[in-house]
């Protein structure tokens, strides 16, 4: 964390390289997220880019006080979570096909940059699609980057109370896609696990 | 049997969020409550298939994409207030071109302005910077036009110019890609 404030203090004075140094530890963990959040391959590099530049735009707004990868994962949820409320309003109704699997609509990553096997990685974005962006947020900062209530509020500028709600909630639908009959797929990609 | 607040305390069982009590006093209810026992099933089937879902991992040269947005983005904004101005300057004087004659010819305002002869001496001043800039205007206009008509009139000309413009954009191709071949190794130091 205190290497990340020596590097943000250069960026500030103009080093475009210890921003790239930025982008090198923090690439896996912000693209996971926007691509948790938005289940396509293409569009969560394209998410993910836009949170970086952001960050890079916004560096002087950064606290020291708090953690840098906290702050860009703040900035990536709440461009995400944006980015779907527009893409619904826009031109997907409320029946939207789930995501399709990102071997389809991917541009660029190949098949070995998926760590976990295809068939559980779709179970799990078909259980994320099916969630509001702002439960989807809170569960994906909950499982993959393992934060208390407190800094899930914190990152999304909500309340501890709020977390608690949106992640109850969120797994009363989860838990309701299993009643609905994805048990025998969620019990393959538990297997797989 | 009220089940919400079970409900809500599975969920939060599951993120090892309740007392000692409160887990006893839950796990006393779900032995006793089949509704609720299914609920904590379910919750925990999918609690199991999250926690063991793995980081996706980004696209090759994903970092170096991110720092070429970020040059190309930096390069629009460092140009964008010249635009601006350039853009500013040009309505300005097409404001006042006119402007001016209108003033002068339709309202007499060179009656008033003769009145006070040092306005009429820095009016007069003005107008003739304003006319030797479109002067030279003019004449650099005429040179690229003249120059434009000579390339198309002769083919050894153009083919110079041609060959030229074809070395100068291979040239700055290379200089991008060792920029970027140099962010690449930079990024993969780090």
């Amino acid at each position: 964390m205190g290497n990340d404030q020596e590097l943000v203090a250069q960026v500030i004075n103009g080093d475009q390289r210890a921003f790239a140094e930025l982008v090198e530890t923090y690439q896996q963990s912000v693209y996971n997220l926007t691509y948790r959040m938005l289940g396509n391959a293409g569009e969560a590099e394209d998410a993910a880019q836009e949170a970086f530049l952001r960050a890079y735009q916004h560096i002087k707004r950064y606290d020291p006080e708090r953690s840098f990868k906290t702050w860009l994962l703040s900035i990536a949820s709440n461009y995400c979570i944006d980015r779907i409320r527009k893409r619904r309003l826009t031109w997907l109704s409320i029946d939207e096909p789930l995501p399709p699997h990102p071997s389809l609509t991917s541009s660029s990553p190949d098949p070995e940059a998926y760590t976990s096997d295809n068939e559980q990685s779709v179970v799990v974005q078909e259980l994320l699609g099916e969630l509001a962006p702002d439960y989807r947020a809170a569960v994906v900062l909950r499982y993959w980057y393992d934060m208390s209530y407190i800094e899930i509020a914190k990152t999304l500028g909500t309340t501890e109370s709020a977390i608690k709600s949106r992640l109850f909630r969120a797994r009363q639908m989860l838990a309701e896609q299993v009643r609905s009959g994805n048990m025998s797929e969620l019990s393959i990609a538990m297997e797989g696990a | 049997m009220a089940h919400n607040p079970y409900e809500l305390m599975i969920s939060l069982s599951l993120d090892g969020m309740l007392e000692d009590e409160e887990e006893f006093e839950l796990q006393t209810h779900l032995a006793d409550c089949e509704t609720c026992a299914d609920m904590f099933d379910r919750m925990a089937l999918v609690d199991t298939v999250l926690v063991n879902a793995g980081e996706v991992a980004p696209p090759v040269n994903f970092a170096v994409s991110v720092m070429l947005r970020i040059k190309a983005e930096e390069t629009g904004r460092r140009w964008y207030p010249w635009l601006i101005g350039i853009l500013v300057v040009a309505s300005v004087l097409a404001a006042v071109s006119i402007a001016a004659p209108i003033l002068f010819l339709s309202i007499g305002v060179e009656r008033i302005i003769a009145q006070w002869p040092a306005l009429a001496s820095l009016v007069d001043n003005s107008l003739h910077l304003f006319e030797t800039l479109l002067m030279r205007a003019w004449f650099i206009t005429n040179a690229v036009t003249d120059w434009y008509s000579y390339l198309l009139s002769d083919p050894a000309a153009l083919a110079v110019v041609v060959t030229a413009l074809v070395f100068a954009s291979i040239w700055i191709g290379f200089l991008e890609v060792s920029k970027a071949n140099r962010l690449a190794m930079s990024g993969q130091a780090a």
